[in-house]
């Protein structure tokens, strides 16, 4: 048998203790807030150093009779751990006994005398593991004790971490309390004399995880370490077993009595290769297992998305986007304030439909408090948060009682408050995590954007629909006026045909001129009332439209004609160039002579005297017939090109008056007939506005240009 | 587990200091959040009750500018046909109890609290108990269960009703019990109270510092020839008697009650707390933590940790000021409505009025509570306020004004008396006229023997150097307007037993340290015989 006191190991890991206990006492005082609590704990880790220090020194003694001395200081030094251990929990968890800390310290005291008067072990012998002392059996009644002090402890933690309504609270005591099993495991395990002696190591990892969990601000979930841990075995477990299916047949089958190394290697590659797939499938089980709630976020997150993509409305929005927050998280309920016109903040989406009712201004000092913030309130921080107990209870009472409030969740946007989101507790009545709240700021912070883009598609669609009902009122309005206008209009006009009929006046003489001059103007006044009423029935879709087939080089020559005498009073030439034959198009007759006459006229009216407007005509494709009028006037300058077609428009550098709807309302036809019309104009040189309309049928015959000049 | 206990199970210390002490992080402009929000939901419950309706004569202001330009300043007289009879009708919302004042100005002032006041109170009582015992920002000393020993009168005096309600939040152990103190006179519950904690020792003691001061002078007095009653063979008192006294010895000194108890904080009240700061510091151990209060509010500012500047309560009650010359003036005009400022418009040396409306459904608007504070800083960077830091100047009409230069306040002439090292039972102060000159008048009862005019000298020189306009009085116009009258030794306890004989209440029981009336004055001077006179 290998003699176990001269085993490095035995020796080695009893000054590991020591070190660490070192390092633990140095990071927890200066790491810490150096509360009371943290200089008991730094005590109880210089408790556990000595106590490892004396094992060292009890385990490198020469003989059974120095060792035994040792054990002697081990065991009462062992038991201050506890006592310091159980005193650090006192104030930890503010439950201090105070007669029980005084009788702690005395029983301590007692214990030192009778382990160094030994009346604790009897002697002390040389086992396989090392030395073995041998005990009295008033050592059991001292260790049970001390065993109450350390249960005393656990209870404290344990009453502490029912009663922590902080997440960070609660897995900082879960820490505590998983270190104080680790003594108790190994201190299990070392009753089994063929395992090497671990009690050291679990004292070791007992106080490394307690000083982490004071010091460190952070910490991980717990559970979630536990979990993983437990994963790892299964998955330890997965890999294990069919390797030793593999090991056993390969014996079994090829009767190899002992496999080689080269053996055992190679079948771990075969192993390893063919576990691959595997391993990657068990790892994103895994995975989902440790991250379900998260796995829940993402499907609850892609639902709301696909869910609320066609939904542009806020309140319903708002709904959704309750759904999943409540879903997702598993609260118990969840209720949406926005704000409305007056600038308070309702709940417009709830879970429940008596979660309606509440209402706060945007000067509510929570509101403030979120907005400024942008900060998750919890409910237990209404009781903390200085600027919150400005709260009155009826404030109060509505927030926790009315809606049941637990977490709220401001919606920011361009750091303005749009919404806030207010959570029930959790179903589980867990505390909400960090992990929930880094979710939910996720959520809160898409949902908030979503939102906004939603607000504003509402103003748009009301300020559209406003202006809507404003330019239906505007052409209601037009139309009205035209026909009150075209009533006496008309009669005016009847009465100066009939006087220049009935009084023949020469139109050399000033009666003829102002009769004349009279007949231009209702004349004049006519067309514009008339261009009034034809915009106006445009905009409200309630022209007379009557399309039919029609042969274009009859209306091409009507138009001619009328144009005639305007072009000729300003010396100008109007080429017609219109093929021979022209299929025939679907118009309205009428309105496609308005629409060519609109930008004849208007060629005429920028053109200067002699100039030249050209009318042509060719198919274009095969359904529809391409119509341009061109002049070489001084055209349109390029920033005014974009809305030449807009109503109202007039040219800057204008010699004639006009409403400017006459571009407006070619342009309305020929959308009418289907077809489009477009500018090409370059300063100087002239414009061109071409037009199409929709072919009655395909072309047959050949295009063949002819002229028609008018002078 | 009583409410506020439950904060101490659950919550950690820097939570703990947020809930009850993070107020004072409060940026001016936070502040004035606060009190606007708190003076609206005022406003909206004091609207619906009759007696609201009547003292904002109608109107239902929607902001603080409304309200301070419709709602007129009152005072207790406004209120009394409501207040006087304790008339539950007339409130917004129904008291949770009702309690007076000490009557100082001569009549009670009772005031209904709602639960809601109380709840506040009780919760900024915590606060105080830990602003007081901590020595940096953030440290909590304090766990339910602190014995606490208070010089409170009893019900239904306003203070002792806030002590009740929270003992009834927060785990106390109240010294003497409340029960018990009701059935003693102001001397014996002083007594009791020290006779208890010398048995259970003591965590918090809340009393005036001129009590404290006396307890520590007399016991530094009978140390050497102290005797051991029967009372005092107990284990514990022997015990704690025994380790005062070898602490003592150690020190080469007489036993104080700092060698006795290790109180973690003495809190105090009142304007004698600056001039007594350094004698309680010497026979306790421990620089007191001022609390500046009254009946009608509770408590109106406090101390921080490092126990120097008072700080306004955000939570108490809405606060404006009058400036000085304006309170001068509405009192010598009663047809002048004077203006207001709030707190983010004070300037620091500035002397003010202070006007409160109360919050949570109580009664009084813009009550004018007959204080005068000035502010002595617009920040305390040490403890890192940045609120303004007041310190309390004097009641409204108890300033002593001398030849139109100095205004003598209370706080003033008890420095003087102080720093000119006189050892004195008491005094009382008032202008008085000689030949159509105005002079002061010091009514004074010494422990040792002095001729009045050399004391006069010796108070009119350290009202020099407390009182930098004061000084003017001597340099420019050559006078000094000091006259002292020494009483003989027993004046003002004779006055004292003479008071409770008759049943007096307690705001009467000893003169008044200013203007005192003729016939406190007459009475004085019967009962010394044959006063010294300069």
């Amino acid at each position: 048998m290998p003699n176990p006191l001269s085993d490095p190991l035995y020796l080695v890991t009893p000054l590991a203790g020591v070190a660490i206990s070192v390092i633990l006492i140095v990071l927890v005082l200066r790491k810490g807030n150096r509360s009371l609590a943290q200089r008991v704990f730094a005590l109880a880790l210089l408790s556990l150093g000595v106590w490892a220090m004396l094992i060292f020194a009890m385990r490198a003694s020469p003989d059974a009779e120095h060792a035994l001395f040792w054990h002697r200081i081990v065991f009462p030094s062992g038991l201050t751990l506890f006592i310091f251990y159980y005193h650090f929990t006192s104030i930890y968890t503010r439950r201090t006994i105070k007669w029980l800390l005084w009788a702690g310290y005395a029983f301590l005291a007692v214990t030192w005398g009778i382990s160094l008067a030994g009346l604790l072990s009897s002697r002390m012998t040389v086992e396989s593991y090392g030395y073995a002392p041998h005990f009295y059996p008033t050592i059991y009644i001292i260790s049970l004790l001390g065993a109450v002090f350390m249960g005393m402890a656990v209870w404290n933690l344990v009453k502490a971490y029912r009663g922590a309504t902080r997440y960070d609270e609660k897995t900082r005591l879960g820490y505590m309390i998983f270190a104080i099993t680790l003594p108790a495991i190994y201190g299990i395990l070392d009753f089994f004399p063929e395992l090497p002696p671990v009690g050291i190591l679990g004292n070791i990892l007992f106080g490394a995880v307690t000083a982490v969990a004071i010091v460190k601000y952070n910490l991980l979930d717990i559970r979630l370490i536990l979990r993983k841990g437990t994963a790892y075995l299964l998955m330890s477990a997965l890999v294990a077993l069919p390797y030793a299916v593999v090991i056993f047949l390969a014996s079994r089958l090829f009767s190899l009595p002992n496999i080689s190394r080269w053996g055992y290697l190679f079948f771990l590659v075969l192993l390893a290769l063919a576990l691959q797939p595997l391993w990657a499938r068990v790892q994103h089980w895994v995975d989902r297992w440790f991250y379900r709630e998260r796995y829940d976020y993402l499907r609850a997150l892609e639902q709301f998305t696909s869910e609320t993509r066609s939904i542009a409305e806020p309140g319903k929005l708002g709904q959704a986007f309750v759904n999943l927050v409540r879903q997702a998280l598993q609260a118990s309920n969840c209720h949406l304030l926005l704000p409305l016109a007056s600038g308070d903040f309702a709940v417009q989406a709830s879970s429940r439909p008596e979660g309606r009712i509440l209402r706060l201004s945007r000067g509510h000092p929570l509101m403030q408090y979120l907005e400024r913030s942008g900060r998750v309130v919890h409910g237990r921080d209404m009781d903390i948060i200085p600027r919150l107990q400005a709260l009155t209870r009826r404030e109060r009472d509505s927030l926790m009682k009315e809606v049941e409030g637990c977490l709220y969740v401001p919606l920011m946007s361009r750091g303005w408050l749009i919404g806030v989101l207010i959570l029930g507790e959790k179903l589980s009545q867990q505390p909400y995590s960090r992990d929930d709240e880094n979710i939910l700021a996720m959520i809160a912070g898409q949902m908030a954007t979503i939102l906004e883009n939603a607000h504003l598609y509402d103003m748009e669609r009301e300020q559209r629909a406003r202006l809507e009902m404003l330019q239906k009122q505007r052409n209601e309005f037009l139309m009205s006026i035209s026909h009150e206008l075209k009533t006496p209009l008309t009669s005016l006009k009847l009465s100066a045909d009939l006087l220049a009929e009935e009084m023949k006046f020469s139109v050399a003489s000033p009666q003829g001129r102002i009769l004349d001059n009279l007949r231009h103007s209702v004349s004049n006044l006519e067309r514009r009332v008339k261009d009034l009423l034809d915009f106006a029935r445009l905009q409200m879709s309630s022209l007379e439209f009557r399309p039919g087939p029609e042969d274009m080089r009859a209306v091409f020559q009507d138009v001619v004609g009328s144009m005639g005498p305007i072009v000729s009073a300003k010396k100008q030439t109007l080429i017609a160039e219109i093929p021979d034959s022209l299929p025939p198009v679907t118009v309205d007759r009428q309105r496609v002579e308005q629409i060519l006459l609109n930008l004849l006229s208007n060629a005429s009216k920028y053109t200067g005297a002699g100039g030249e407007i050209r009318l042509s005509a060719q198919v274009g494709g095969k359904e529809e017939m391409v119509i341009a009028v061109s002049d070489n006037g001084p055209g349109i300058p390029p920033g005014e090109q974009a809305v030449v077609f807009q109503p109202y428009y007039r040219a800057k550098k204008r010699t004639e008056r006009s409403l400017g709807l006459g571009l407006s309302i070619a342009k309305s036809l020929v959308e009418l007939h289907g077809g489009k019309i477009w500018l090409d104009s370059q300063p100087g040189k002239g414009s061109t506005f071409s037009f199409t309309l929709p072919l009655a049928q395909a072309p047959t015959m050949k295009e063949k240009a002819t002229s028609i000049t008018n002078c | 587990m009583l409410p506020e206990d439950k904060y101490f199970s659950t919550l950690t210390d820097d939570e703990l200091w947020r809930r009850y002490c993070g107020f004072f992080d409060f940026s001016v402009d936070e502040f004035m959040e606060i009190q606007e929000h708190l003076l609206v939901e005022q406003i909206a419950l004091a609207a619906e009750s009759p007696l609201g309706k009547r003292i904002m004569q109608g109107n239902r202001p929607k902001s603080v500018d409304e309200f301070r330009q419709l709602v007129p300043l009152t005072i207790y007289s406004d209120y009394e046909p409501d207040l006087g009879d304790c008339w539950n009708d007339g409130l917004a919302v129904k008291p949770a109890v009702w309690c007076h004042s000490t009557g100082r100005g001569g009549r009670f002032k009772w005031i209904p609290y709602t639960a809601d006041a109380m709840e506040v109170c009780s919760r900024l009582f915590v606060g105080y108990l830990i602003l007081a015992t901590a020595d940096r920002k953030g440290e909590i000393k304090i766990k339910p269960g602190e014995r606490v020993m208070m010089h409170i009168p009893p019900r239904p005096y306003a203070s002792w009703t806030f002590c009740y309600y929270a003992s009834q939040a927060f785990s106390l152990l109240l010294i003497p019990s409340l029960e018990k103190a009701e059935g003693l006179g102001f001397r014996e519950r002083v007594q009791e109270g020290f006779r208890e904690a010398m048995r259970s020792g003591v965590d918090e003691i809340a009393s005036i510092s001129s009590v404290m001061v006396k307890v520590g002078e007399r016991m530094a007095e009978q140390a050497q020839g102290m005797k051991l009653s029967i009372k005092l063979l107990e284990p514990r008192i022997m015990m704690r008697l025994g380790r005062a006294w070898l602490r003592s010895k150690l020190q080469g000194r007489p036993m104080l009650p700092k060698d006795i108890w290790h109180p973690k904080a003495i809190i105090t009240g009142g304007v004698d707390t600056r001039i007594y700061k350094d004698d309680v510091v010497r026979y306790w151990g421990k620089v007191p933590f001022e609390m500046y209060g009254s009946s009608e509010v509770g408590t109106i500012a406090v101390q921080n940790w490092n126990k120097k500047g008072l700080t306004f309560i955000p939570y108490s009650a809405f606060w404006e000021f009058i400036p000085e010359e304006d309170s001068i003036r509405s009192r010598e005009d009663k047809s002048y409505q004077p203006r207001t400022v709030l707190i983010n418009q004070l300037e620091k040396g500035m002397v003010y009025e202070v006007v409160l409306s109360q919050f949570h459904g109580m009664p009084l608007m813009r009550y004018r509570i007959g204080d005068m504070v000035k502010v002595v800083a617009m920040s305390d960077d040490e403890a890192g306020v940045n609120l303004p830091q007041v310190q309390f100047h004097a009641r409204v009409g108890e300033v002593i004004e001398l030849a139109g230069l100095a205004r003598l306040t209370e706080t003033t002439i008890w420095e003087a008396l102080a720093s000119s090292g006189l050892k004195y039972e008491d005094w009382s102060a008032r202008k008085e006229y000689e030949q159509s000159k105005t002079f002061l008048r010091i009514y004074l009862e010494l422990k040792e023997q002095g001729q009045p005019s050399d004391i006069a000298h010796l108070i009119d020189e350290r009202l020099m150097a407390a009182d930098i306009d004061y000084r003017d009085i001597g340099q420019y116009l050559e006078l000094q307007p000091v006259k002292v009258t020494l009483l003989p030794p027993g004046t003002f306890e004779r006055y004292y037993q003479q008071k409770v004989k008759e049943g007096a209440d307690l705001a009467h029981l000893k003169p008044p340290h200013m203007n005192a009336a003729d016939a406190v004055i007459q009475r004085l001077l019967q009962l010394s015989g044959r006063p010294e006179e300069q």
